[in-house]
Formats: structure tokens, C-alpha cells, sequence
């Protein structure tokens, strides 16, 4: 998946790699100059020289500023463009998921924020450092052949060494396995666990005793976790130390030769400026090592969504609903095999007819496949075997996804937003207006319903709609189909709640005063058989 | 009342010896780095005057503090590394120990609104991002300022202007341009937490009502809103990353510039012979290696932003306002009979009153049900009897006296509640009961997991009673967690047991099998639902 995106961006990336080059040119060109205008200085005390020197090094700092700066520029536009995209691919992808869909559920709502903040930095710091981690070190490393094949030796007899270390020791912390890993984190969860579950604490009298738990659970987190660390640190010190010796190995034997062997001092100066310089990416590449593993992990977690394979067919290309069929509906189930997406059988073999402009029961126990049926016949369950038709006209000859356009479907829970009652009922539609809702309160027969609730139309609901009874939200559920003016209505298991004498008084409404919709209701109480002009027993094993 | 405010400085203070001591060790392993580089530049300078005039010097001791430098630079940026680090988790856990501490003795209806999904995260972003506040934010800051001001005053000796010049070009790098670009971005700051509030609730509603989004025609604007926000977000972003590169290049700038002035001005003292030439070559080696402390502030400029605004969030919740700390005498007797009388509640002045005159009587010999419907007070009452909730109007009475002059914990002592929610505390079952009553034996465990149904489940486990459940460990499904919070509610031989809609997630048939046995062997059962099942083992019916 990283793949991908990279060569969305080969171009930036391959101006910056020249955009370095450059830089690590520049770079070895102003300690040249240093070197060359001390080393002048120290031995001939021309002032006159050193100034114009320095001044020339001056004009190349200002042009590695300049430079420094398109890289900054150009980062920036890599980090916007890499981050849009994921981001932006993700979101379109979420929406084109089956509703029914289990992944809708797990962490979502972390992954679309976190999981693709952790990938950026694999474009933005990892493949940079690597990069210069290459790049850098080779051109500086040229450099200081040209004056001084001695150093360049040492430095090219140390610098193998360091990834070595780095994964010899880097295997003593893999040797962790994810146990280990796991226990650790149990007990750096414990504080938010207290946190969201302090009701339950005081319930049971556990306060004091939970302090101290945090306390302990917290201190052992943090012994465990050291210990990791310590192995994690040896592994860069075996990277710094390598580092500090080949600058202390090339100061001590220039040194040297500068003393007794006359080795031009400029030269030498030169090449102690430049070996922090060669160092100094490798340790920045050794550092970002995690950014990458985060950057994997971050990949796993996105895998799903990302996987060629897992994108819904693309309908886009059959005829609307209406293009092939008109109001009245019918609907037919013809040995319809339903299964879930996690095996779940839904019906087996069924054989069902419902009538246009009339109102269908299906009656049978709990788990008998009336939700699956009502679900298949909006499109979002597809039948494994067999074949659905409306009109006499299959569900595989259009576009399914139009369905959801000409059916009203009100669960037994339905999803109510957190908002007003007004905007349940709108749901950010322009056209509807209050009066729009009242008519069809009227016509429910329960023109009083919004004062049940403070504040009328602004009142309002919770997370999860959390500040309305079951009953209610079925209200409100209709109510809003009704607003959107459709011509199927399925009910699944109305009414199995408190508040049936209420949710009655509605059906009564709704099927005198919104007449010819082809209704199917699912139910397990026969009491609701009166609305029904046909009753179907449904037993889907 | 006084305020409870939580600032850097208290944080530091919490764990001040480990602070210093990481303080301490920072500062040596960057003295050591610019030491190394320093006296690597003077003996090679010094070797080379000496070479050229043919002067005999002792090279051992130079080259030998080379080396030392060098193993001491390693050194300390290990136990750098490590005694920072420590330093960070040990103050971790003391704030987590402070914040918890602040955060029980909240009011109970406040702690309630701390609850809600947007708060809880909130305190939950805000506590990690200060925990790093020492490592990320003030330990880069102590130490530019200690390794810099040491390095001016050692070029002070030498020369003046330079030292100011040096100062000023500090200046700007480290305070003067983050100060500006931190002042010009506030408003970015707060514009993207606020952006990335609403694209982690449109992703919620996404995940979680799909279908009736699609339904209701909602889905297309919800996408179109989301990918605008992401825009947005990706751009403020963006410009922060500019913003933190363009600080190191400029620190890059002034590191350069430093090195040039150093050369270019104490180039008339070496000539007078004021400092000799490795001395020359070594002060501008100081002037360019300094600015190696700088560099990493310019990585934490983004971090402070967020660390100021964690501090201000986390005081505003832990200010919320606390529980009376009223004593009041034990409740040691079995608690017979509880009686409501005219009782009024509501959450605040602008809400309805969510119990309104209600009047009953309890007696630990029946088993009682508590019907109607969703928002109408029935999780409240529980609150109400088990005084987590203590500003009512009206009277309740324990065994007939008044239950505000009994202390909390001993009134909480005669319940043991399955409340609504199935959170659990991960661990390992055992760990389970035994937190709630530390005497049970394996026996009665099995014997409650019949009752609730899942001796099955804990059977087909690998590690039985000692497997780990929860957060990093085995899942369990919503009638799973809901039936180990009933057992758990089951374990505690209370006086009254306070069920609270246990058919929740079960089916249906299930909840009345389980419900049957609950209320069959035991009394004292106050039975919270708004649906039948298992009302009719109940004695009593209470409609709210």
C-alpha cells in the first residue's frame, strides 16, 4: 500500500534526492572554505584574504539556505499531498462499504485520524533520511578521498560497522515477543480504564484500593518498559559509539600527520568539519527507524481498506430503478438464500411474494429471517442463492444501490444523530421545513408529539439518541421516511416496547392517511396482523 | 474553594530528583559532544602551528581527552537516554496518581457529563500529551538555555561583541521567530483540534449508522463535509511541518553566521596575539557547536502549543466541582427497608425534573421491578439509594432513618449493582470477583457463571478462570461481558441486589432463564427494564 502512494509522488521525491545532492555539495564547499580561510589565516595572517574567505562562505551559506528552504517547501507539499490522499481515498472507500459490514465498527473512527497521521511520516521522515542517509555521506565521503585517502579509509572501515550493531542488538529487543508487549500495555491501560469506569468503583466501595492499584500497576509499567528500553538505547549507543570514534579516530590520526608528516592543515580542518556532517545522517536514519515500523503497523491496521479486493462491485453502470420499473412495487423472493458476511445464515430457500400497494405481515419467532428478508430486499444483503425481483424485474439488471432511494426502512433500533429533533428529521436537507413535519404528524394522528419534548424542535438527543425512549426514535424514524416520500415501507418488529398504545395510535395513522405503499411489516406479535391484507409465516431454516 | 491548578513547574515538582538528575545528565552529554568537537579542532590546530614552527608539544594528553570526550559522549548520552526516560514515567504515574485522586472526588452528576464520549477522550489526549511534556518540551528548553549560556559566557571572556552577537543570534532562532510563528498560528491551533473533533465524529457516525445514513439520504453530504474537513486538516498541517523545517534551517543560518563571526571577528586578537591559533579555531568551533542544543527546539515548537492547551483542558476538568466531603456515621446494620418519599431530582436548573414526587418502599424480603422507559430516572434512583447523587429534594429512609447522615462507602456496602454499562476492568476473570469480594472461592464462581450461563465459555478458555479478558487480551461479545457484569453484581451478598436492564443484549429467552433463577433464589432484587421480561418472578411493580 505504501508502495502506491510513493509513486504518486516519484517526482517530488526524486527533486528532493538532486535538491540534497546539491545541499551535500554546498555543504563540502563551505568547509572548504572555512578550512581554507583558517588555515590561511593561522599561518600568513592575511586579514584581506580571511574576509573575502569568509565572505564567499557566507554567500554559499545563503544558498544552502535557499536550498534548505525549497526542501521545506517541497516537504510540506509532499506531507499535504501524501495525507490528502490517504485520507481522502479512505473516506471515499468508507462509503462505499456494505452497510452491513462488521469493519464499519472496530476503531474507525482512531484509524481514519491516527492510523493515517502515523503513515505520513514514512514519505516525509523515513524515506528522507534514508535517502540522505545515501545521498550525504556518499558525496562528503568523495569529498574527503580527494584531500585525505587516509580518512577516508578509517571512515569507510567504520561505517559498516554501525548498521551491523544496529541489527545485532536490534534482534536482542525482537526476541520480545508480543506478550510481553501486550503485558505492558494492560498496565499502561489500567488509568484509563479507572478513569471511564469510576461509577463502578464507587459502586463498590473500590476508590481507595484503586489508587493504589494505578500506582502499583503504573510502576511496574514503567520497570517493564525501561527494560525494554535499555536494549532499545544499547542499539543506539552502538550507533553513537561508532560515530564518536571515527571523528576521535580521524582528529587523533590527522593530528598526527599534520605534526610529523606535514600533511597540509587545511586539508585536515577540512575533513574534521566534514565528519560529523558524514556521521550526522546515519544517526538521524538510525532514530527514524521507528517512524517506519509505526508507519507498517499504521498499513496493517488500514489493510483492509486498501485491499483491491474488498471494494464493492461498482454498479455505476446500470440503470436507476425507475429506468427499468414503476410505482406500484411488488417484490418476489425466489428460493433466496441469504448469509451473512460473517456465515451467518439469514433464510434458507425461501420462496416469498409481496404484493404492490398492499401491506404484508411476516410473522414468525425471533431469528426466523424476517430482518435478513427485509434487509435483502433494500439491497444490502445479497442473496447467496436464488433470486430477488421487484416488478418481475431481477435486482441483477439495475442498480441496487438505488433501492435505498424508494425504500423506506425503519429498524428495530433506529440510528438517531446527535443534534435537534429538527435535524433527525431533516437531516440536513433544505426542503424541510417545520410545517412539512407537522402535516405529517397530523396525518399520524399524534399532532402533540414534539411537545412531549422540552424545547420542541430543538431539543436535544444524545449520542446515540440516548435521550429518547425506543418508541420514540420508531416515531421519529417514520417520520423522517415520511419526509422523503417513498413508496416502500418496511417496519421491522415494531412495537416491542411500553410504548405499543402509542406506536398504534401512529400505524393507525399512517396506513389511513398514507395509502397504496407497498408495506411489508416483520413481527413476532400477532397483534399487528389487523394492518395486514396478507400474512406470511416466515420460518427461514 | 480553593483551585487545584496543575503547571509545569508541579509537574516537575512531582518527581523534582529525577528531573534534575536528568536535567544534569543532559547537560553533561552535551558539554561532552561540544568538547569532543572542540578539542578535536584545537589539537588539530595546535599540532599544526606546532608542526609548522617545529615546537615539541606533548601530544598524549590532548589526544587522550579526544578519547575521553569521546567514550564520555557515548556515556552520557546512554544514561542520558535512560535516566530521561525514567524520569518521564516516574512523573507519568505521579500525575496519573494526581489526576485520579482529583478526579474521585468530583461530584458525582459532573463525573456523569465527564463520561460522555467527547470529554473522556479529551482528558484522555490531554493526560498523554502531557505526560511528555518533561522529555519533549521542557527538558530540549532547560538545556538550550543551560548550554548556551555557559557558551556565550566562556566567548565573553574572550570577546564581548562577539558573546552579544552570539546572544542575539540565539535570540532569534530560539525565542524571538517561534514566539512570532506560535503568535500568527494560534488560531490554526485551536481551528485544527476543533476540525479534527468533528472528522473523528463524522467517522464515528459513519461506522456506526451507515445504513441509516444511506436511508435518509444523509450519506452524500456527510462525505462531501468529511473530505472538506480532511482538506483542511491536511493543509494546517502542512503548514506546520513548514513552520518546524524552516526553524531548523534558520537555525541552520545562524549556526553558519555564528561560526563566520566567531572567525571573522576574534581573527584581530589572534593576530595581536591576544589567544593563540588553537585557542582562535577553537572558539569558533564553540560558536557553531552550541547551536546543537538549539536544533531541537525547533522540533518541540509544535508540541508547546499543544502542551499549553492540554494544561488549561485538564485543569478546567479536574476544577469541575467536588463532592461535599461530609462524613456522617456508619450504616452497620442490615439494611432492611428503603423508603422514598415525595423525592425530586434533576440534573441541573434548566432540565426537567428527571424524578418527579416519586414515593415507594423496598424490603430486602421481595423482589421488586422498576418499569419505564428509557430517560425516564430508573438509573437515576439507583443512584439516588446508593448516594452517589446527594442534592434531592424530598426524603429517603434507610431502616427508617435519613439516609444523608450516613456516610457513602457504608451505605454502598448494603448493594451490589449490575449497572447498565458492560464495562469491565480488564484482567483475568478471577481477578473479576475477587476485586468485588476477595473471599470467593473457585466453588461459588462456577456456581454463579451457571447461573449467568457462561461456565461454557470460561470452559472453552485456555487458561480457564486466569485468562485475560479485555483490552489486550480475549474479546468478548456484548451478552458475554453483560452476563460476567451480572455474575460479578451476583457475587456480593448484599442486602439488595440493583439489576439494571440485565436483558440488555441477550436473548430473549436467555434473559428470562437467567432472570428466573436470579429472582427465584434470591431476595432483595430491585429489577431496572423497560422491557417484561422477567417481570412476573418480581413481587412488586413499580411504574415510574
Amino acid at each position: 500500500m505504501l508502495k502506491s502512494y510513493a509513486a504518486q509522488v516519484k517526482k517530488e521525491l526524486l527533486i528532493q534526492s538532486a535538491l540534497i545532492a546539491l545541499d551535500a555539495l554546498l555543504c563540502a564547499a563551505f568547509y572548504a572554505l572555512i578550512a581554507n580561510a583558517v588555515g590561511n589565516y593561522l599561518f600568513s595572517f592575511d586579514y584581506v584574504k580571511l574576509c573575502y574567505l569568509l565572505s564567499i562562505a557566507l554567500a554559499v551559506v545563503a544558498a544552502r539556505f535557499i536550498i534548505k528552504t525549497l526542501l521545506c517547501a517541497l516537504k510540506s507539499k509532499l506531507h499535504y499531498r501524501i495525507e490528502e490522499a490517504v485520507r481522502r481515498d479512505l473516506i471515499v472507500r468508507i462509503f462505499n462499504e456494505n452497510p452491513l459490514s462488521v469493519q464499519l465498527k472496530s476503531s474507525l473512527n482512531t484509524s481514519v485520524i491516527n492510523a493515517v497521521s502515523d503513515i505520513v511520516p514514512y514519505f516525509t521522515g523515513y524515506l528522507l533520511s534514508l535517502r540522505a542517509a545515501i545521498i550525504i555521506p556518499a558525496i562528503l565521503w568523495g569529498a574527503i578521498l580527494s584531500v585525505s585517502p587516509v580518512s577516508a579509509g578509517i571512515l569507510l572501515i567504520i561505517t559498516p560497522l554501525i548498521p551491523l550493531f544496529m541489527i545485532f542488538i536490534g534482534k536482542g529487543t525482537q526476541k520480545l515477543n508480543d506478550r510481553q508487549w501486550a503485558q505492558i500495555s494492560r498496565l499502561n491501560q489500567r488509568f484509563q480504564e479507572a478513569v471511564s469506569q469510576i461509577n463502578i468503583l464507587k459502586l463498590f466501595n473500590l476508590e481507595k484500593k484503586e489508587v493504589k492499584n494505578i500506582k502499583f500497576m503504573t510502576r511496574r509499567w514503567r520497570l517493564e518498559t525501561l527494560n525494554i528500553l535499555k536494549v532499545a538505547f544499547l542499539s543506539a549507543l552502538a550507533l553513537e559509539f561508532f560515530c564518536t570514534v571515527g571523528i576521535a579516530f580521524c582528529a587523533i590520526t590527522l593530528g598526527f600527520s599534520v605534526y610529523e608528516k606535514g600533511f597540509d592543515y587545511r586539508y585536515a580542518l577540512f575533513v574534521l568539519l566534514c565528519a560529523p556532517e558524514y556521521f550526522l545522517p546515519l544517526r538521524n536514519l538510525g532514530q527514524s527507524y521507528h517512524i517506519k515500523i509505526n508507519a507498517l503497523a499504521a498499513a496493517k491496521q488500514l489493510a483492509y481498506w486498501f485491499d483491491e479486493n474488498n471494494s464493492l462491485e461498482k454498479n455505476s453502470n446500470k440503470p436507476l430503478l425507475l429506468n427499468v420499473t414503476q410505482a406500484p412495487f411488488s417484490f418476489s423472493l425466489n428460493k433466496v438464500t441469504l448469509v451473512y458476511l460473517d456465515g451467518r445464515v439469514g433464510v434458507n430457500n425461501l420462496n416469498l411474494k409481496i404484493k404492490a400497494g398492499k401491506t404484508t405481515a411476516l410473522i414468525g419467532a425471533s431469528g426466523s429471517g424476517k430482518s435478513s428478508v427485509l434487509r435483502a430486499l433494500c439491497g444490502f444483503l445479497k442473496p447467496q442463492d436464488g433470486s430477488i425481483f421487484i416488478n418481475d424485474v431481477s435486482y441483477d439488471t439495475f442498480d441496487t444501490k438505488d433501492l435505498v432511494n424508494h425504500i423506506a426502512y425503519i429498524p428495530q433500533q433506529p440510528k438517531l444523530f446527535y443534534g435537534t429533533l429538527f435535524d433527525n428529521f431533516s437531516m440536513g436537507r433544505s426542503d424541510i421545513t417545520h410545517e412539512r413535519v407537522i402535516d405529517v404528524l397530523v396525518k399520524l394522528n399524534i399532532k402533540d408529539f414534539i411537545n412531549n419534548f422540552p424545547g420542541g424542535f430543538c431539543y436535544i438527543l444524545g449520542d446515540d439518541g440516548k435521550r429518547v425512549s425506543g418508541g420514540q426514535a420508531r416515531i421519529i424514524s417514520l417520520i423522517r421516511a415520511l419526509l422523503t416520500d417513498k413508496d416502500i415501507f418496511l417496519f421491522d418488529e415494531p412495537t416491542s416496547s411500553l410504548d405499543e398504545e402509542l406506536e398504534l395510535k401512529v400505524l393507525d395513522g399512517f396506513f389511513n392517511n398514507f395509502p397504496n405503499k407497498t408495506v411489508v411489516i416483520a413481527a413476532h406479535r400477532t397483534n399487528l396482523i389487523k394492518y395486514a391484507d396478507e400474512v406470511i409465516a416466515i420460518d427461514g431454516r | 474553594m480553593t483551585e487545584d491548578k496543575l503547571t509545569l513547574k508541579k509537574l516537575l515538582s512531582f518527581e523534582i530528583k529525577a528531573v534534575i538528575l536528568g536535567v544534569l545528565i543532559s547537560v553533561a552529554a552535551a558539554l561532552s559532544s561540544i568538547a569532543l568537537m572542540g578539542s578535536a579542532a584545537w589539537f588539530l590546530s595546535a599540532m599544526g602551528i606546532a608542526g609548522a614552527s617545529g615546537i615539541l608539544i606533548n601530544i598524549f594528553i590532548p589526544s587522550a581527552l579526544i578519547r575521553m570526550f569521546a567514550l564520555s559522549r557515548t556515556a552520557f548520552r546512554y544514561l542520558e537516554r535512560l535516566v530521561t526516560h525514567n524520569a518521564t514515567f516516574k512523573i507519568i504515574a505521579a500525575l496519573r496518581s494526581y489526576l485520579f485522586e482529583r478526579i474521585l472526588q468530583i461530584n458525582f452528576k459532573e463525573a456523569l457529563n465527564l463520561k460522555k464520549s467527547d470529554c473522556e477522550r479529551r482528558f484522555r489526549e490531554n493526560t498523554m500529551r502531557l505526560e511528555y511534556a518533561f522529555l519533549k518540551d521542557a527538558l530540549p528548553k532547560l538545556l538550550a538555555l543551560i548550554i548556551c549560556t555557559a557558551a556565550i559566557v566562556f566567548i565573553g571572556i574572550f570577546d564581548c561583541l562577539l558573546a552579544f552577537y552570539l546572544f542575539c543570534l540565539i535570540f532569534i532562532c530560539a525565542v524571538l521567530i517561534p514566539w512570532l510563528f506560535t503568535y500568527f498560528l494560534r488560531d490554526k491551533t485551536l481551528s485544527l483540534s476543533a476540525d479534527l473533533s468533528a472528522l473523528n465524529d463524522g467517522a464515528v457516525k459513519v461506522g456506526e449508522g451507515l445504513t441509516d445514513l444511506i436511508l435518509n439520504h444523509a450519506d452524500k453530504k456527510l462525505k462531501a463535509d468529511l473530505l472538506m474537513l480532511n482538506k483542511r486538516i491536511c493543509k494546517v498541517r502542512a503548514v506546520f511541518t513548514l513552520v518546524e523545517d524552516m526553524l531548523l534551517s534558520i537555525t541552520y543560518l545562524a549556526s553558519a553566521v555564528a561560526l563566520i563571526l566567531s572567525l571573522y571577528l576574534i581573527a584581530p586578537y589572534y593576530a595581536e596575539g591576544k589567544v593563540n591559533g588553537a585557542c582562535y579555531v577553537l572558539l569558533g568551533i564553540i560558536s557553531f557547536s552550541m547551536f546543537e542544543a538549539v536544533f531541537p527546539l525547533a522540533l518541540s515548537f509544535t508540541k508547546f502549543a499543544e502542551v499549553r492547551h492540554a494544561f488549561n483542558e485538564i485543569n478546567a476538568l479536574i476544577n469541575l466541582p467536588k463532592n461535599q466531603n461530609e462524613q456522617g456515621q456508619e450504616f452497620d446494620e442490615n439494611l432492611k427497608r428503603i423508603t422514598f418519599k415525595n423525592v425530586c431530582f434533576s440534573y441541573s436548573k434548566e432540565m426537567p425534573l428527571i424524578i418527579n414526587h416519586f414515593s415507594a418502599s423496598f424490603v430486602n424480603c421481595k423482589n421488586y421491578a422498576l418499569c419505564a422507559e428509557v430517560g425516564s430516572g430508573k438509573t437515576t434512583l439507583v443512584y439516588l439509594m446508593t448516594s452517589l447523587l446527594k442534592d434531592y429534594d424530598g426524603i429517603i429512609l434507610l431502616n427508617g432513618k435519613d439516609l444523608k447522615s450516613f456516610s457513602e462507602s457504608s451505605i454502598r456496602k448494603c448493594f451490589s449493582v449490575a449497572p447498565q454499562s458492560n464495562d469491565f476492568f480488564s484482567g483475568t476473570i478471577l481477578d473479576l470477583f475477587k476485586e468485588v469480594n476477595p473471599e470467593i472461592d473457585e466453588k461459588t464462581i462456577f456456581k454463579l457463571l451457571d447461573e449467568v450461563e457462561l461456565t461454557d465459555f470460561v470452559k472453552s478458555l485456555p487458561l480457564g478462570l486466569n485468562q485475560f479478558l479485555g483490552n489486550n487480551g480475549i474479546s468478548v461479545s456484548g451478552g458475554q461481558s453483560r452476563r460476567l457484569v451480572l455474575a460479578r453484581a451476583l457475587c456480593r451478598n448484599c442486602d439488595f441486589l440493583i439489576l439494571d436492564e440485565p436483558g440488555e443484549g441477550l436473548d430473549i429467552r436467555q434473559g428470562q432463564r437467567i432472570l428466573k433463577r436470579i429472582l427465584c433464589s434470591r431476595k432483595g432484587v430491585i429489577l431496572i427494564s423497560h422491557k417484561s421480561t422477567g417481570l412476573n418472578f418480581c413481587d412488586e411493580i413499580i411504574r415510574i
